[in-house]
């Protein structure tokens, strides 16, 4: 019985997909909310090009990023809790190849992210084009980003304690 | 293992929190889809407007015929007009178009919904020839709920 319990393997094929799914859904989230709350910025922030033309692209894009954001976001939640059973039922997989491999390529995109961010920052600092506008956006990639990053970064040191 | 496990609901309870407000503002800014579908009716109109104004001034000027078309069919028919179309998207009528004078005319749009603040949108006025009058294109994306009539007219470009 006890022999059996500690035989019992997950398929690879089934980890890999819970994981490239989790994190493609958290991806698809991520950039969704950034143009989503980048949108609401434009909107009460107005610099005076955007609406040229009689046509609003704001609209358009919060429209598109809510709608990802409906689809993905769930999905998200939803494969982080069938993660997280998967690692009750199989508590040694914690620490398995798929899983580190995908936490430090988001901890990648996320500190990749977050280096980007802060060279616009001090670019446009030196230009001497800091605006409110400018520095809630800086703000709001910084925050996301950052959110992922301390997140799964925490998340490995767990299972690598 | 319990603060562990607090610790990821925490995660997933925040982000959970922050995309819920975003899409519920988004949602609202958004507007109903039947409103953003009669947004983008109007916006349609607005641009057949900008597009037939364009087409006027060239057929007025082509071949110095310095003549404005009689009705929006016979702009339509001329090959040296670009018009996509002279019918309003929604109920397939053509829009009201009446000459005023010899280079004046008006453009009438039913529109179902309103936008009156748009000055960002405010067509910049432009010389029609060097040291001649200032010709202002009217701002169509300006428009009340019903029907919106523009005054427009036409010049003589310079002669090269």
């Amino acid at each position: 019985m006890l022999g059996l319990v500690l035989m019992k393997t997950p398929s690879k094929a089934r980890e890999a997909f819970l994981y490239l799914l989790q994190f493609l859904a958290l991806y698809v989230s991520a950039v969704s909310l950034g143009t989503l709350l980048f949108q609401f910025v434009n909107r009460w922030l107005p610099d005076g090009f955007e609406t040229y033309g009689g046509y609003d692209p704001t609209l358009q894009a919060i429209r598109f990023s809510v709608s990802a954001l409906i689809v993905t976001f769930p999905l998200f939640l939803w494969m982080s809790r069938s993660v997280f059973q998967f690692l009750k039922e199989y508590p040694d997989r914690r620490s398995s190849g798929i899983r580190q491999w995908l936490t430090y390529i988001t901890l990648f995109f996320a500190a990749g992210t977050i280096m980007g961010d802060l060279i616009s920052l001090v670019n446009n600092f030196l230009n001497g084009e800091l605006t409110l506008r400018f520095g809630l956006k800086v703000l709001i990639v910084g925050a996301i980003a950052s959110l992922i990053f301390g997140y799964y970064l925490w998340d490995l040191k767990k299972a690598e304690l | 293992m319990g603060s562990q496990k607090s610790r990821v609901v925490g995660f997933l309870a925040i982000s959970t929190f922050i995309v819920v407000a975003a899409v519920a503002l988004g949602l609202y800014v958004g507007g109903s889809p039947s409103m953003a579908r009669r947004m983008r009716l109007d916006e349609q109109r607005t641009n057949d407007l900008r597009q037939i104004y364009s087409a006027l001034e060239q057929y007025y000027n082509v071949e110095a015929r310095y003549t404005l078309p009689p009705t929006l069919e016979a702009l339509r028919l001329e090959p040296t007009s670009y018009v996509t179309s002279i019918l309003d998207p929604q109920s397939r009528q053509p829009y009201v178009y009446e000459v005023t004078g010899l280079e004046s005319y008006k453009l009438c749009a039913m529109f179902e919904t309103e936008a009156t603040n748009n000055s960002l949108n405010e067509p910049f006025p432009v010389f029609a020839r060097p040291g001649g009058p200032l010709l202002k294109q009217p701002n169509f994306s300006n428009h009340r709920i019903g029907q919106n009539c523009f005054e427009a007219n036409v010049q003589e470009w310079p002669r090269s």
